[in-house]
């Protein structure tokens, strides 16, 4: 990392840092809600982790960022891995700029990425790897099953929780799903594109 | 079965000639981490509108009295008023409800905080500039607007907790000078709290702003696909198809067409944003009514405080001394300090955010992003305006600070009025000072040398993994034998205006 970027990240830690201090304290620990269950049956608060009752808008501040600089890591490491995997250097790699046309065997790309204003300058061929269809395979039947259970849950308890864990179950497994879709089964293609057009 | 959607197709396509915009789908994004931001507030959004519709069917936006006959024990044969009753409803009785309203107030959060992402990316890249200086206005404008969404809905369950920090609003309002009474009696139904506030809110917060929003949405985009993206300054030159781009030629964006590549990367980001807020509603609580319990005008919360991203306006509002109001003379008009904390500085701070790409401006169009420590006064500003924020935002929570250390309110906030001016001078300047004197590597090269001229744009001296990462992945070429130097149609550009690495003076 550079010096300057130490320099700025110290300065932002030392008042962030006191912020997020002050911040986190909020609101003193609370009783739970008491629920009358003779008038309803679902059961929200339910769960299997100990979680606070409340949260003031200071406390939801700091996790809020947090979570925000989770998720943004989580989709740098996907978008880089779905750039890197469909591109091992060892594997060969057909170069738009050959010109070689669909009957020569070459970059079949579709019809609507190239113009007179946008032109291929990078295309290689999807793997196809076995890996890859293990993997959609096994995300797909994740994908069902957390959705299986999300849909169960409403049937039953509706503790929120569980809807919590069975709807990010079947998020996380489409995104790992589209990932390997897009890693092993989609062409990498770049184009340039001339700015001064529509 | 494909021949089934292509007679679908062609029977859309002979109504709508939608096959003449099929090279739309081909238009290219740069692939870059931090351009995905603002697809994570966009998402947010999206999951905003969403959820809100499925509030909307249950939510009761009326403050008439309800005998309450839940499943809330604490509650039950009490009446209470009509709109705090109704959300009792959808999170303790309704399937989904808790998991959903919960989503919805997580996605608020994360809307503000990813646009704010977004929007300090672009500061400190540059990327505001011209020709970009409309679509900054229009993302300051969004900001706000999404603020005052957050705001509105905020109030709408009547509870204690939220209904008195909306009063600051009303008193903040009231506070305006000549026009702040019939102002404030406008927006929120006459005097607050009165019975048309939840309605009035509800309108602006279900209708009007979310039209807003998703109007200013529509054209950041529109702004967007005309400009093409930004993008950041590439490893060397990029060739194909039988030409070379420059790396400095700016007239040409190189990136992933939208289709399938780039929406393939925007389904996972919204796969995962949906992920991260289900976790979030599926675990943590936010703004839980039943234990704050409905409004009472009589009473006061034990803490109070608006949301995270309007604690910095709080803390003017703490830190201002009673002093500083005064009455203009002649004109007998009053300008109180809410005034002044609430309006104006808040004011001064929004209307720099708006006019900062006209101060910062720039005569020549540019659509490389530049490093940040290559724009020293630039990124001290920045810098210096976040850790004012922060400052701020502490003042804001002047009562916990007092708790944690032992102070009282009157001694920490004389302290945090000299750090809310001092602080934000020392880290611009010491940013500043630490930048104008470093003389290392930059992204995209080495900066204008200081008669005007260029360092040629080694990619050596490039100073980030990126050029390695560009040379293994064989885009970049020294060397073509089929480029054709006269080519008007994306030729490398020798001679122009470096971009990507140059230094803003």
């Amino acid at each position: 990392m550079r010096r300057p970027t130490i320099v700025i990240g110290v300065i932002v830690a030392l008042v962030l840092t006191p912020m997020w201090i002050v911040a986190i304290q909020g609101e003193a620990p609370t009783a739970e809600v008491e629920i009358d269950h003779s008038v309803s049956e679902i059961r929200p608060l339910d769960g299997f982790v100990d979680t606070p009752n409340k949260l003031s808008p200071s406390q939801v501040g700091v996790i809020v960022w947090m979570a925000l600089f989770a998720l943004f890591g989580v989709v740098a490491a996907a978008h880089r891995f779905m750039n890197a995997a469909v591109r091992p250097p060892e594997r060969g790699t057909v170069e738009a700029d050959e010109e070689v046309t669909a009957a020569d065997g070459g970059v079949t790309a579709p019809r609507w990425m190239r113009t007179p204003d946008r032109w291929l300058v990078e295309y290689h061929d999807a793997s196809e790897g076995v890996e890859g269809i293990a993997a959609m395979g096994g995300l797909t039947v994740l994908a069902i099953v957390f959705a299986a259970l999300f849909s169960a849950e409403y049937l039953t308890l509706a503790r929120t929780q569980y809807f919590g864990v069975y709807a990010a179950g079947m998020f996380l497994s489409l995104a790992g799903l589209t990932v390997a879709y897009y890693a092993w089964f989609m062409p990498h293609v770049e184009v340039a594109e001339r700015r001064g057009h529509g | 079965m494909a021949d089934r959607l292509r007679r679908a197709y062609r029977w859309v396509d002979d109504r709508l000639d939608i096959d003449r915009e099929v090279p739309f789908m081909g238009k290219a994004f740069p692939a870059e981490d931090s351009y995905l931001l603002g697809e994570v507030a966009l998402f947010c959004f999206l999951v905003l509108v969403l959820t809100g519709m499925f509030l909307g069917f249950f939510f009761e936006p009326s403050t008439s009295d309800v005998e309450y006959e839940g499943s809330v024990a604490e509650y039950q044969g009490e009446e209470l008023p009509e709109a705090f009753v109704s959300v009792l409803n959808i999170t303790y009785e309704v399937p989904y409800g808790m998991f959903l309203r919960r989503m919805h107030h997580w996605a608020a959060h994360l809307f503000v905080a990813s646009l704010s992402l977004h929007m300090l990316r672009v500061f400190f890249t540059g990327a505001y500039q011209n020709p970009r200086e409309p679509n900054w206005v229009v993302g300051a404008g969004l900001a706000v607007a999404s603020m005052f969404a957050a705001y509105t809905g905020y109030a709408l369950p009547f509870d204690e907790f939220a209904s008195t920090a909306t009063g600051i609003g009303y008193s903040i309002a009231n506070s305006i000078p000549v026009v702040g009474n019939v102002f404030a009696r406008m927006v929120f139904g006459g005097e607050y709290p009165s019975s048309a506030t939840v309605p009035r809110f509800y309108f602006i917060h279900v209708f009007l702003l979310p039209v807003v929003i998703a109007g200013l949405i529509a054209v950041h985009m529109a702004i967007l696909i005309r400009q093409k993206h930004t993008e950041a300054p590439r490893d060397g030159d990029v060739v194909g198809d039988g030409q070379r781009i420059d790396r400095e030629d700016d007239d040409v964006v190189v990136g992933l067409p939208a289709f399938p590549n780039q929406a393939a990367i925007s389904a996972v980001v919204f796969f995962l944003t949906m992920g991260t807020l289900s976790l979030l509603a599926g675990f943590l609580p936010v703004h839980n009514v039943a234990e704050y319990g409905p409004n009472d005008p009589a009473g006061t919360p034990e803490l109070i405080m608006p949301d995270w991203f309007l604690m910095w306006v709080f803390g003017f509002l703490k830190l201002l001394p009673s002093w500083m109001s005064f009455t203009v003379p002649v004109l007998d008009i009053h300008v109180s300090t809410e005034f002044i904390g609430g309006m104006v500085l808040p004011g001064i701070v929004f209307g720099l955010m708006f006019v900062w790409p006209f101060i910062d401006s720039r005569d020549e169009p540019r659509h490389f992003t530049v490093d940040p420590l290559a724009r020293p006064w630039q990124t001290a500003v920045g810098v210096a305006g976040v850790v004012f924020i922060m400052i701020t935002s502490i003042a804001g929570m002047n009562t916990i600070a007092a708790d944690i250390t032992g102070l009282s309110t009157g001694t920490i906030n004389p302290i945090l009025s000299v750090a809310s001016i001092l602080g934000p001078l020392i880290a611009g300047g010491v940013t500043y000072l630490v930048l104008d004197r470093y003389d290392g590597p930059y992204y995209g090269g080495r900066p204008a040398a200081a008669d005007g001229g260029e360092e040629p744009p080694d990619g050596s001296e490039a100073g980030d993994d990126r050029a390695d990462a560009g040379d293994e992945a064989g885009r970049t070429n020294d060397a073509d034998d089929r480029t054709d130097p006269t080519d008007d149609r994306g030729g490398a550009a020798v001679g122009d205006e470096p971009t990507g690495g140059e230094r803003d003076e």
